[in-house]
């Protein structure tokens, strides 16, 4: 291989587009882990970050110098701006994991995030680091291409349709991608250097710092052979990570063991979020088409577990506003356990024996293994079977929602013609106009 | 044939706009991705030398040029966790307070295996805090506003004055015998009061 052929690959490889599903699940992840984050942080906030805590402003400035991004620089660091910052940092977490306004979010999180560290170094750790690192990169990102309400809205206005995500740009995530490998190589680079890590004690050693002890460790795993079979087992995965993950043969195997040796360290020790914020990122090594299959594994699984969860819908396919939200519940059906007919096709609908095509013309219709649903109850039955709204689909069998439930379909199926025209300026909808 | 002549002259020329548009587009696309790919190579070629110990060669030189910006930007970094070795000794951090009617109260900041799951999961960072920052001599300037915030939150939850307060550190070795025999052979509690807030008058030791 030429040496100008490594660099044309390496070039196209920074700079060839990419899906954006991988780094939208990791948007996804970062999100919660933010949230998370801040709910550890609230209870000690005024401790932490106000000058009335462990760590006055003035000192804190005089250690760490004035040149960091720190908003508290500006505008104070009493309890009450702490507060502002933090209840910002929270919304936008927020809007971060839902996947609103991704671009404004995630600047939002990484300043709010890297003026809290800055406020106080002394109680950060390594999960703290690689989440300030990848809220600056995933800034550069158009993480709201994926797994994100931003894809829902554009599904549901008609600007892109359900399975096909435009390419986004790959610089940034090739770089969240060398960062996770320079944790791995730094961190066995350190210990290589490290006479217990070579002698195989050093796991040993960290099995009996109360410090850091969790969960209870059977006696088993405190040996020298297991001490020994570790040790080199960690040093081992953390050399050969940031090499093997490259190729598809060993990706996912060096993941599959990765995500293993997390799982036990989160287990066995006490360290806030590190191993959530390590394991979150190997989302980011996965294409496509990985996900996909994962998707159809679990989806098989779930729905040879639960047949019942199978049902078919019955939309009217001449009405715009009907398509397109078909169209937004497609996009949300994780478990792929539905099965979508345009009830004005004959040909499709002859086959299911109860179909009422006259009903069809007033309500959305479902066929679960036993029974037939118009209107509200079809949509309840829907909502139970997308995971991002079966809590919806839970409270409408709450008492009462039935009714109001039912008020809200037909208020709003009564009046989609003037929906469609309102929403949907290149979308028609041929049904006659209803007067309200 | 003026009307053929007048159409073939707007032809060219909406041609040659349209060419040079589409050739403006990849050119600017093109630098676009130059920039991108230098800046990357930039980030990854620094990112990589600052998280390797001081003395890799060459460390200082590369990360010098983006040394400004990595630490106003937040983008620092150090992955040496248990590393080059694991710590020795576990160590906590207690603190003693004397209020005004002579009684006292110990208060154990970070003893991490004697809170609950939940809790210690929640406090990890007073470990942090406590054991790997405040205890040691090379911060001493966290002592006073550390024992400053410790004193009024436990003058406040025993609804007493505190006239003194003691910051101890404690600790014990766990560099023990690589035998199978772990739990006989672990060292003794040492303990160092390193630091006293006299609220009386404010003095400090």
């Amino acid at each position: 291989m030429r040496f100008s052929t490594i660099i044309k690959n390496f070039y196209n490889w920074l700079t060839h587009p990419i899906s954006p599903v991988p780094v939208g699940l990791y948007r996804f992840f970062l999100g919660i882990l933010c949230l998370i984050n801040s709910y550890y942080l609230w209870p000690d906030l005024q401790m932490w970050f106000s000058s009335t805590g462990v760590l006055p402003s003035t000192l804190n400035n005089s250690l760490q110098g004035l040149d960091r991004l720190n908003l508290f620089y500006f505008f104070g660091s009493e309890l009450s701006t702490v507060r502002i910052v933090f209840f910002v940092h929270v919304i936008a977490s927020l809007f971060l994991m839902m996947g609103l306004g991704s671009r404004i979010a995630s600047t939002c999180v990484f300043l709010t995030l890297t003026t809290l560290h800055h406020r106080n170094v002394y109680i950060l750790n390594g999960g703290d680091t690689l989440l300030r690192m990848m809220s600056f990169f995933i800034m550069f990102v158009d993480c709201g291409r994926a797994f994100s309400l931003d894809r829902l809205l554009r599904i549901f206005f008609g600007k892109e349709n359900p399975g096909d995500s435009k390419f986004i740009y790959p610089t940034a995530v090739r770089v969240m991608q060398f960062q996770v490998c320079c944790v791995y190589f730094s961190t066995f680079y350190w210990k290589a250097t490290g006479s217990h890590w070579l002698d195989g004690s050093a796991i040993y050693m960290v099995n009996q710092l109360d410090q850091f002890s969790r969960f209870w460790v059977p006696s088993l795993f405190k040996t020298v052979v297991f001490s020994k079979f570790m040790t080199a087992f960690t040093l081992t995965l953390e050399g050969s990570f940031a090499f093997l993950v490259w190729f598809k043969d060993t990706r996912k195997w060096v993941l599959l063991f990765a995500f293993l040796l997390h799982l036990g360290l989160e287990y066995s020790l006490n360290i806030q979020l590190f191993q959530f914020a390590m394991v979150t990122t190997f989302v980011l090594f996965l294409t496509r088409d990985d996900l996909k299959k994962i998707q159809m594994v679990v989806s098989r699984f779930i729905l040879a577990q639960f047949p019942q969860l199978k049902i078919f819908c019955f939309y009217d396919g001449t009405c715009g506003f009907c398509k397109q939200t078909v169209k937004v519940l497609v996009a949300l059906d994780i478990l792929l356990c539905i099965r979508w007919i345009d009830g004005k096709n004959p040909e499709k609908t002859k086959i299911f024996l109860g179909f009422d095509s006259t009903r069809m013309t007033s309500e959305f219709l479902t066929l679960t293994h036993d029974q037939w649903f118009g209107g509200f109850p079809a949509m309840r039955t829907v909502a139970l079977r997308l995971p991002l709204l079966a809590v919806f689909g839970w409270i409408g069998y709450f008492p009462g929602m039935h009714i109001i439930g039912e008020i809200c379909y037909q208020y709003i199926a009564g009046r989609r013609h003037k929906i469609s025209q309102l929403l949907f300026s290149n979308i028609t909808c041929e049904l006659p106009q209803k007067n309200s | 044939m003026q009307l053929f002549e007048v159409n073939a002259v707007i032809f060219i020329i909406s041609h040659q706009r349209q060419s040079f548009k589409l050739w403006h587009n990849k050119r600017m696309k093109t630098l676009r991705d130059y920039i991108f790919v230098a800046a990357a190579l930039f980030y990854m070629v620094t990112a990589f030398f600052w998280s390797m110990p001081d003395s890799f060669a060459l460390k200082t030189i590369v990360i010098n040029p983006g040394a400004a910006f990595f630490q106003w930007s937040g983008l620092w970094q150090n992955w040496a966790m248990f590393a080059p070795n694991p710590v020795a000794e576990d160590v906590y951090v207690s603190a003693t307070a004397f209020f005004t009617d002579g009684s006292t109260a110990v208060w154990k900041l970070n003893k991490m295996d004697e809170m609950s799951y939940a809790t210690r999961y929640a406090k990890e960072r007073w470990r942090k805090w406590g054991s790997d920052n405040l205890r040691q001599d090379s911060y001493r300037a966290l002592w006073l506003p550390g024992a400053d915030f410790i004193a009024r939150k436990m003058g406040k939850e025993h609804s007493k004055k505190v006239t003194k307060l003691n910051l101890t550190r404690h600790w014990h070795p766990v560099t023990v015998p690589f035998n199978n025999d772990v739990l006989q052979n672990r060292g003794p509690w040492q303990q160092f009061v390193f630091y006293t807030l006299d609220n009386a008058d404010r003095h400090e030791k």
